[in-house]
């Protein structure tokens, strides 16, 4: 007897985002990116399309970094001085895009300029081609300064700017708005949240293909469950047809995972976890591709063997299989 | 998808007759939904209601347990696509395969430090669910007893219905109490001798097909033969046939209640060709229905996170992971830093400590028993009150060490402060933000300009 | 059957509330006693936190000039037991006193049901035990069945004195319990035999809120419960809105559009069917929002705060 293979049928569809701009289109860049799209679950080709893989950027910093591990400082420490370097490393590493993460103080310790933040941008525009985000410390005065002063500079190149958040979102939707980029609107694990401030943004006239939805996640370990279920109850209610819930997530693994003591502590760990820097990596590539499975459209990551795992894995999920 | 009380209760007479030992119509409907009552008991059901009940009962995927000694691995009886609908129930057990064409040592290097792994995740001791031992040319019979002398726990038997008989027996002789092995794999050619060795040895059998219709013959056929405890092989073995057909499986198993599909599957990653795509394929199964996963490389670094994974996406989003209460300290934080306060909820905690860390400025932060919820369940529950937070500054001498007295609560319950300035003399109670996100600017902007 | 309202607005929470607590200003608490009866309420929570020094002073007090100017069953809404039991002390017909409550916590439900049934007054009995409460509805009326019951058998206090609280969570955050609470209330109600009371403090089902919002939600909800068959409502009676809806339904009123509407989302919750956009005029605003409303109470959209925008 031929088994009726089970089929949901959605009326929603996750909205496709363009990032990155060519000449052609007012900007720089030699690619672009698009996401999104889907019709169904992640990667269920039987029932839906999925018309772009997950794509995964690289994160570089404007100066080098006082507190990422010595893991990734071994990779990187050689460009980490300079932006445009590391920018065009991190491309020969595999990223599909880039993100920078602007610091908060210069290595001294006085606060960043925007100056010094689009001169970053800069020579990361001229170093690589590859489409960019730029994320600011995170702190709302200054994120607003640096970040409206990198958009004005790199009008028309299609950037993700964030960190739009609940407190601090207007004048980096307004920038953004001003000169064609796209945000990324970041809210802390929960799906109410994350859906009001996506209205919120769209409310201020921000079309919505240009708004990235960043539900943060949690890292293995460290509430990765949360995370993963709040992604997977947006992907279900986009595809149930809520328009608030349907822009492409964002997802920071690499910062979530680089973060967390198992990654980032080689030393007085129990012996059970195992080699530190094999661990390190599986951290990294299991708190990705564990939010894959449950949506993730843009994959910001750190240490390039991850990334080269993590693209394999999209590679083999974007194989359309037909269940019989 | 199971009925619930009420669901049942409009099945039933309605008459609370009380003739099946419950009180009333609806208590047995309860007990029916927690399977701890048979309908039998009820005289007067319709036989109408009857099949509507016996269909929507039993569990739509079954459990199958496979174990050893006090050692289980228990796979089935989900009744969710997506965990936070309900919960996942049962853990899929990690097996390492050793295979028989290996010397006896090589099998026992390889067996023993997985079996004996033991890996503490926040306070929950994680482990190996067993051995896989699979047959390729040597003596299998020897190849399990290799591994019986170095381990206790289950075992999964690879091997031709022969092999598998003389392993079975070999079993019964070392004699392991409760030593019920899974086998593989019945397949169209082969699945009467594996029925008989299920019903010989009362053990699982796997069937292996590479169509969803080869599978369900086979478990229709197995289970005409006297065989409920079956697990399947779909015969998939890369990540998008992988995703597909156990999505699909599922799907079949709880949407549609499709019985002969019904079962738990088992998932090979050891079967790739290297160890990333095994990895990969692990992880994979792990968050994607698998019940079993046989894998071929072991590595403490590999097999804690993939562990961890299971933990997590096994975590009952109702009864989430606590932390311990007590007081806790960034930054060297003195007499004259704040006290902040929350609940033992671990996500709470750690988005609260996170941020708290991240600000780089010194403060206390006091983590009271709210009973592992965040802030406003607990605070609905009666569980994070002003009462409790007091509570937890004299349990744990926040007086002592603190001179300057300022508690910040979550801004979430903002409503407390009233009632916490009763409870705590002496204390200034200050506000928070409603996000954790927010404390950093809070510290800076608010309290340290104070 | 008509629900009955319990007033909600003697509450601690209140800032002036809690001043004229403080200054024992009787005025000021009789005339909000007042005023809720008045406009209707059957009986009247008085909510007084745990107020640890002096609550078994105040809550006699508060206790005796309430019922100076009303006579109608009262709530003592406290963790506080001393503070419930020197109040009982004080007055001559506690069978019209609500003890507001007990769990199914082992620290609780050891004693205050022995309280209840010294006095013999009635209980609120919550559906929570240690640890999370329960999402599904089920779970919760286990905890009636298996715990809350039990121990009322046990100490010999009537079944017919106790209501069952399957407790109100807010929408905002805790929206995959809104559903779940209405089903507790259906179930509840065929539960056992005599049939169980029921309960719920209606106004937590919008806590949260932005405040503009509130009574919309708290409205629709109402319905719902309604429907599922609930016995008592702890709210505001002076909510006019909120108690005009409550007429509607129980007079069968269907001289409006909107008082139509909320009329089958009550005879569908009570029928277990689903309120479908047939049942809604699409073209009139107020209709548009109640359905927004119920479409996030029922937890089939996710709640935001400006859920009624989109
Ligand atoms: S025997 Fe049947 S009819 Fe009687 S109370 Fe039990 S379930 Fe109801």
């Amino acid at each position: 007897m031929p088994i009726e293979i089970p089929k949901q049928k959605w009326s929603g569809a996750v909205r496709e985002a363009v990032i990155g701009a060519t000449p052609e289109e007012g900007g720089t860049r030699k690619k672009k990116v698009i996401v999104g799209g889907q019709t169904t679950m992640p990667f269920l080709h039987f029932e839906g399309e999925v018309p772009h893989p997950p794509v995964i950027a690289i994160e570089i910093k404007d100066r080098k970094p006082d507190d990422w591990s010595p893991l990734l400082m071994e990779v990187w420490g050689d460009v980490a001085d300079d932006p445009g370097a590391w920018a065009k490393k991190a491309e020969e590493n595999g990223a599909d895009l880039l993100l920078l993460t602007l610091s908060l103080t210069d290595a001294d310790g006085n606060p960043n300029t925007p100056e010094r933040a689009v001169e970053a941008v800069k020579k990361v525009l001229e170093a690589s081609g590859l489409p960019l985000m730029v994320f600011g410390p995170g702190q709302a005065d200054l994120d607003n300064e640096l970040i409206v002063a990198v958009s004005d500079a790199a009008k028309g190149e299609r950037l993700v700017l964030g960190i739009c958040e609940e407190q601090n979102y207007r004048t980096i939707t307004a920038t953004a708005m001003a000169n064609d980029h796209l945000v990324s609107s970041r809210t802390a694990m929960d799906v109410n949240l994350a859906k009001q401030l996506v209205i919120l943004i769209h409310d201020m006239g921000m079309p919505l293909d240009r708004i990235l939805i960043d539900p943060t996640t949690g890292a293995l370990g460290y509430g990765i469950e949360y995370g993963y279920s709040v992604m997977e109850r947006l992907r279900l209610a986009a595809l149930q047809g809520d328009t608030m819930t349907q822009g492409p997530m964002l997802i920071t693994p690499g910062e979530e995972a680089w973060r967390v003591k198992e990654s980032k502590v080689g030393e007085g760990v129990p012996e059970a976890w195992g080699d530190w820097k094999e661990r390190a990596i599986n951290w990294e590539v299991t708190t990705a591709t564990a939010l894959i499975y449950s949506g993730a459209d843009i994959v910001i990551m750190r240490h390039p063997e991850s990334v080269a795992r993590v693209h394999a894995v999209i590679q083999d999920l974007m194989t359309a299989v037909e269940p019989a | 998808m199971a009925l619930t009380g009420i669901q049942i209760y409009k099945l039933l007479p309605k008459t609370n007759c009380k003739e099946c030992g419950f009180p009333t119509c609806l208590a047995f409907a309860m007990k029916l939904a927690a399977k701890q009552a048979e309908l039998s008991a009820c005289p007067y059901v319709s036989e109408e209601a009857k099949a509507k009940l016996e269909a929507a009962s039993a569990p739509p995927i079954r459990l199958v347990t496979v174990s050893a000694d006090g050692h289980e691995a228990k796979a089935g009886n989900e009744v969710v696509l997506y965990r936070h609908e309900k919960t996942f129930y049962n853990k899929p057990g990690l097996f390492l395969r050793v295979y028989d064409d290996m010397s006896a040592d090589e099998i026992q290097a390889k067996a023993k430090p997985a079996s004996e792994y033991v890996v503490e995740y926040v306070g929950i001791e994680l482990d190996m669910a067993g051995t896989a031992i699979q047959a390729r040319g040597g003596d299998f019979v020897a190849a399990v007893e290799a591994v019986r002398a170095v381990s206790d726990k289950p075992l999964i038997l690879i091997a031709d219905p022969d092999a598998l008989d003389a392993a079975l027996a070999k079993l019964q002789e070392i004699g392991i109490e409760n030593d019920r092995p899974l086998i593989c794999a019945a397949d169209a050619d082969n699945w009467q001798a594996m029925a008989e060795l299920g019903k010989k040895y009362n053990v699982p059998v796997t069937v292996k097909a590479d169509t969803l219709e080869g599978l369900a013959d086979l478990t229709e056929k197995l289970k005409e033969a006297g065989l409920q405890d079956i697990v399947l092989d779909p015969g998939v073995r890369n990540l998008s046939d992988s995703l597909t057909m156990y999505t699909v499986l599922r799907r079949l198993a709880i949407k549609s209640l499709y019985r002969p599909l019904g079962f738990p599957i088992i998932a090979f990653p050891g079967d790739a060709e290297d160890e990333d795509k095994e990895y990969a394929l692990a992880t994979m199964a792990i968050a994607k229905y698998a019940g079993f996963v046989v894998l071929d490389r072991f590595t403490p670094a590999r097999a804690y996170p993939l562990l961890v994974l299971r933990e997590n996406i096994y975590t009952d989003p109702q009864k989430p992971i606590q932390v311990l209460p007590g007081l806790y300290e960034f930054h060297n934080p003195g007499p004259e830093d704040p006290v902040f306060v929350t609940t033992n909820f671990s996500i709470t905690y750690f988005s609260v400590a996170n941020e708290i860390d991240g600000s780089g400025m010194p403060a206390w932060l006091l983590i009271a028993d709210a009973e592992g919820m965040s802030v406003l369940t607990a605070w609905a529950a009666g569980k994070f009150d002003a009462d409790r937070i007091a509570k937890a500054v004299r349990e744990f001498k926040v007086e002592e060490k603190v001179s300057r007295k300022r508690i910040v609560l979550p801004g979430l319950v903002a409503v407390l402060s009233g009632e916490l300035e009763e409870e705590l003399p002496g204390w200034e109670v200050k506000v928070g933000p409603r996000e954790a996100v927010d404390l950093p600017s809070y510290m800076k902007n608010v309290l340290a300009a104070e | 059957m008509k629900v009955k309202i319990i007033g909600e607005n003697i509450h601690i929470i209140s800032k002036k509330v809690k001043d004229a607590i403080n200054n024992r200003d009787a005025a000021f608490l009789q005339d909000l006693a007042a005023r809720q009866v008045e406009a209707g309420a059957w009986g009247l929570d008085l909510n007084v936190g745990p107020r640890k020094r002096d609550g078994h002073e105040v809550l006699p007090w508060l206790v005796e000039i309430i019922w100076d100017v009303v006579d109608v069953p009262l709530s003592l809404d406290t963790t506080n037991l001393t503070a419930i039991e020197a109040a009982l002390e004080s007055v001559d017909d506690p069978s019209k006193i609500i003890i507001n409550s007990t769990s199914a916590e082992p620290e609780r439900l050891e004693k205050v049901p022995l309280v209840a049934k010294k006095y013999g007054t009635k209980l609120i009995a919550l559906t929570m035990g240690k640890g999370a409460i329960p999402v599904s509805a089920d779970d919760r009326v286990n905890i009636a069945l298996e715990k809350l019951i039990p121990r009322m058998e046990e100490v010999g206090f009537p079944i017919e004195d106790l209501i069952i609280d399957p407790l109100v969570l807010t929408v905002s955050g805790l929206q995959e319990y809104c559903p779940q609470c209405v089903e507790a209330i259906r179930t509840l109600k065929v539960a056992w035999e005599p049939p169980l009371k029921t309960i719920g403090g209606l106004s937590n089902v919008s806590n949260g809120v932005p405040r503009e919002m509130r009574p919309l939600i708290n409205r629709v909800y109402c319905a719902q419960l309604m429907g599922a068959g609930i016995d008592m409502m702890i709210a505001d009676p002076l909510d006019e809105k909120l108690m005009e809806v409550i007429r509607i339904i129980e007079e069968r009123d269907d001289s409006t559009p909107v008082g139509r509407l909320y009329l089958t989302i009550y005879d569908k919750t009570a029928a277990m069917e689903e309120v479908t956009p047939d049942d809604v005029d699409m073209n009139d605003p107020e209709q548009v929002a109640i359905w927004k409303t119920l479409q996030v109470l029922e937890n089939k959209v996710i709640y935001t705060d400006s859920y009624l925008k989109m």
